[in-house]
C-alpha cells in the first residue's frame, strides 16, 4: 500500500509537470484552426504515416527477400555440391551386402574390391546405385554434381542410374566408355580378353572406344559383345531364358562372337560405315531393324550387315515398315514429349532405311537436336549437324544446321572447329539468327579462317 | 460488471495530492477555448447529434468543449511528445469522422477518452516497432526533455518515470498512466481500454509491479518507490 501511495504521489508530480508544459503549448489552438478550416489529417501525421506504412512493406520485402536469397544460394550450393557416395553393407543396395563390411563414405579413386563371395554395393547421393560383383574390382575416378566416372577393372559391375535431365554418368572399362543418362544396366569386363559385355535392362547408354570408335547405342532388351583383340562386336537381344544379371554377374562373359541367339553380328570395322567423319549409325536389334540399308531401299526384312542371318528375322516392327514421314513425325513427336531414346530409335531407322535421302539427313539434324537438347552431349550433336551439312550444303535446314554446329562445337570445347564454322555462317548468313555469336568467335584473335 | 464512470479528480484536488503549492495553479482556460460554451450551450448529446446532421460547426463545438481532457490525456499517456499536435488532431478527426459509432451521445465525453486511449496505444505500440526496425529504419526524434517548469528533482523524475514507461508494454503503459498520472478511477479506466473492473485491476497490479521493478534503475525515482520515503510522508 506505502508503494502505492508514493507511486500516486509520483503520478501527481509528473502530472503536475506536464500540465505546466501542456499549458505552454500552443498545439490545441492550431489543431482548432485546422477543424474549424475543415482540414483532414495533416501531412505531419498522414503522410509520413504512409511512408512508415511503405518503409515497413519494403523492409518486409527485404526481409523476404533476403530469405529467398538465402534458400535459393543453399539449394544451389547443394545443386553445385558434387555427389557423394557410400561403400559397403551402409549402402544397402538391394539387399546386397559385404559380410562383415562396415559402410564408409567413399573416396574418390580408392580401389574397391568385392570379396570373392559377396557383392560390394556402393550408395550415391542422388539415389543411384551400383553394386560391385563379387571378385570384381572397381574405383570410382571422379564424382560431379550430375554424376560420376567408374572405372571397372576387372569384372562386372551393375549399375541403377536415376535418371535427370542432366544426368552424366560415365562407366569406364579399359578402352571402352559407356555414357550413360539414366538406366539400369551391367557392365563386365575382362581385361585378358579386353571384352565387355554391356546388358541392359532399362533406359540406353552410348558405348564408345576400341571398334566401337563412333559409339554404338545399346537400349534396353540388348546386350553387347564387343573385343578389342578380335575387333567384333555383337548386339543382341536378351533372351528370357538367359537373364541378363546371371548372364554377366559371372566374371566371366560369354564368348564375344558367338552370342546367343543368332545376334547380329558387327565387326569392329563395318560400324564406321558412315563417312569418317559422321557420327556412328546406330544398329537395331533384330535382323529388320539392325540392317543398315546402303541403298536407301524399303528396308526389306532379311537384309543384315556382315553376315546376320536372315534366319533370325523377327516380326516386322514398325520402325521396319513405316515410311520416313511417319518415322520422322514419329520421332518428332517422341522428341517433343521427351522421350529422347524412342526418338531416336525412329531417326536411327530412317537413316538406315532411306539412306541418302532429304528425310535421311532431316534426321540427322534431328539427332543433333536430340543429342544437344536431350543429352547435351555437344560433341555428337556437332558430328549430327556437320553430317546434315555435308549431305545437304544447300538444305532447307543449313543455315539452322550450320548456326547449331557452330553452338555444339562452341559448347563442346572444340574452338577451332567453331571458329571455322563462324567464318562460314557469317560469310553465308550475315543476318541469320547465330550471327552473332559467329561474328564473335570469328572475329577472335587467330580465328580460324 | 462495470462502474459508472465518474468524472476525474478536479486538477486543484490532484496537485494538492501531489504537493503542489497552490500558487502553480495553471490557467484554466486560455483564449479560444474559454469562450467557447457559455451557459446554456448545447449538451454533449446536443453536440453529437450536431456532428451526425454534418453540421461543421459543431466539430469546432466539440473541440472548445473537450479539447483540454484530451490533450491532458494524451500527455498523461505519452508524455512530452513530439508529435502531439498531429494526435490531438488524429483524435478529434475519429470522433468526427466516428461520430455514427457512438450509442450514446450523451457519453460523449467517455467515448472520446476510448478514442484517446487507444490513438495513445497505437502511437506507443508504433514507436515501439520503429525503436525495434531502428537497426535499418530511420529512427525518430526522441521525445525532448521536459522543459525546467518545475523543479529539477520533479522535472528528473518526470523525465526519468517516461524512460521506465518507454520500457513497458503499450498496455502496462496506458494503465499505468491512465491511474496514476491521469489520476483516472478503476471504472474509468476499465471504460477506456474496454476491458471489464476485474482485469483493469489485474492489469494494473501487474503494470504497477512493472513500472517498480525498471524503476528501481533510476535513482531520481528512488524517494517514490522506496516504501518510507520522505514523499510518501508529505
Amino acid at each position: 500500500m506505502g508503494e502505492h501511495v508514493n507511486l500516486d504521489r509520483l503520478g501527481g508530480h509528473v502530472s503536475g509537470s506536464l500540465e505546466q508544459l501542456r499549458t505552454r503549448s500552443d498545439a490545441a489552438a492550431r489543431v482548432r484552426a485546422k477543424l474549424a478550416a475543415g482540414a483532414g489529417r495533416s501531412r505531419v501525421n498522414s503522410l509520413p504515416s504512409r511512408i512508415r506504412i511503405r518503409k515497413s512493406a519494403v523492409l518486409g520485402a527485404l526481409a523476404v527477400a533476403a530469405t529467398v536469397l538465402v534458400f535459393a544460394f543453399g539449394v544451389w550450393r547443394e545443386s553445385r555440391r558434387p555427389l557423394t557416395f557410400v561403400v559397403g553393407a551402409a549402402a544397402g543396395a538391394a539387399g546386397a551386402s559385404s559380410p562383415g563390411a562396415a559402410g564408409a563414405n567413399g573416396v574418390i579413386g580408392s580401389f574397391l574390391a568385392a570379396p570373392p563371395d559377396a557383392e560390394l554395393p556402393i550408395a550415391f547421393s542422388d539415389g543411384t546405385r551400383m553394386s560391385v560383383a563379387a571378385g570384381a574390382r572397381a574405383r570410382i575416378a571422379d564424382v560431379t554434381p550430375r554424376g560420376a566416372r567408374v572405372l571397372v577393372e576387372s569384372g562386372v559391375v551393375h549399375a541403377s542410374v536415376v535418371h535427370k535431365s542432366d544426368t552424366r554418368w560415365l562407366v569406364d572399362a579399359g578402352p571402352f566408355e559407356v555414357k550413360v543418362t539414366g538406366t539400369r544396366f551391367d557392365v563386365a569386363w575382362q581385361p585378358g580378353e579386353q571384352a565387355i559385355v554391356v546388358t541392359l535392362h532399362e533406359g540406353s547408354v552410348v558405348v564408345s572406344g576400341c571398334g566401337l570408335a563412333d559409339g554404338q547405342r545399346v537400349s534396353g532388351g540388348q546386350q553387347l559383345h564387343a573385343s578389342c583383340k578380335t575387333g567384333a562386336a555383337t548386339l543382341s537381344p536378351l533372351t528370357a531364358e538367359a537373364p541378363a544379371a546371371p548372364s554377366v554377374a559371372t566374371p566371366t562373359p560369354a564368348p564375344l562372337t558367338a552370342s546367343p541367339p543368332q545376334p547380329v553380328v558387327m565387326t569392329a570395322s563395318s560400324l564406321p560405315d558412315a563417312p569418317a567423319d559422321a557420327p556412328r549409325e546406330r544398329a537395331e536389334h533384330g535382323s529388320t531393324t539392325a540392317a543398315a540399308s546402303p541403298a536407301g531401299g524399303a528396308g526389306s526384312a532379311g537384309a543384315t550387315a556382315s553376315g546376320a542371318s536372315p534366319a533370325a528375322a523377327a516380326p516386322a516392327s514398325p520402325l521396319a515398315v513405316a515410311t520416313a514421314a511417319e518415322l520422322l513425325a514419329r520421332a518428332n513427336a517422341d522428341r517433343y514429349a521427351g522421350r529422347f531414346d524412342a526418338a531416336t530409335e525412329s531417326l536411327d531407322a530412317v537413316r538406315r532405311r532411306f539412306r541418302g535421302s532429304d528425310d535421311a539427313a532431316t534426321a540427322a539434324f534431328e539427332l543433333g537436336r536430340i543429342a544437344f537438347d536431350g543429352h547435351h552431349d555437344f560433341g555428337a550433336a556437332g558430328d549430327w549437324f556437320d553430317t546434315y551439312l555435308r549431305e545437304r550444303p544447300a538444305g532447307a535446314l543449313a543455315r539452322e544446321a550450320l548456326g547449331r554446329a557452330i553452338e555444339a562445337r562452341h559448347r563442346a570445347g572444340d574452338t577451332a572447329r567453331a571458329e571455322q564454322l563462324a567464318t562460314r555462317y557469317v560469310a553465308m548468313y550475315p543476318d541469320g539468327p547465330h550471327a552473332t555469336l559467329a561474328r564473335r568467335l570469328a572475329s577472335r584473335p587467330g580465328a580460324t579462317p | 460488471m462495470l462502474t459508472p464512470i465518474r468524472q476525474s479528480k478536479p486538477d486543484t484536488e490532484r496537485r494538492e495530492r501531489a504537493g503542489a503549492p497552490r500558487d502553480s495553479v495553471v490557467r484554466e482556460l486560455r483564449p479560444g477555448l474559454a469562450g467557447g460554451l457559455a451557459i446554456g450551450a448545447p449538451s454533449d448529446a446536443d453536440i453529437a447529434l450536431a456532428l451526425r446532421d454534418g453540421k461543421t460547426a459543431a466539430s469546432v463545438m466539440l473541440f472548445d468543449r473537450h479539447a483540454r481532457h484530451v490533450e491532458r490525456l494524451l500527455y498523461s499517456l505519452l508524455g512530452p511528445e513530439p508529435d502531439a499536435e498531429d494526435l490531438l488532431h488524429e483524435v478529434f478527426l475519429r470522433a468526427i469522422e466516428g461520430i455514427g459509432h457512438l450509442d450514446e451521445p450523451g457519453k460523449l465525453r467517455s467515448w472520446l477518452t476510448g478514442i484517446s486511449v487507444h490513438t495513445a496505444r497505437e502511437h506507443i505500440r508504433k514507436r515501439s516497432r520503429r525503436r525495434w526496425l531502428s537497426f535499418v529504419a530511420e529512427v525518430p526524434e526522441p521525445p525532448p526533455p521536459p522543459a525546467r517548469v518545475a523543479s529539477e528533482e520533479i522535472t528528473e523524475a518526470t523525465r526519468c518515470t517516461f524512460e521506465v514507461l518507454r520500457g513497458m508494454s503499450a498496455d502496462d503503459r496506458v494503465l499505468f498512466s491512465l491511474r496514476f498520472i491521469e489520476g483516472l478511477e478503476m471504472g474509468e479506466i476499465a471504460v477506456a481500454c474496454d476491458v471489464s473492473l476485474s482485469t483493469a485491476k489485474r492489469r494494473l497490479k501487474d503494470a504497477e509491479k512493472h513500472f517498480l521493478s525498471r524503476a528501481r534503475r533510476f535513482p531520481a525515482l528512488a524517494p517514490w518507490i522506496e516504501e518510507g520515503g520522505r514523499w510518501a510522508s508529505t
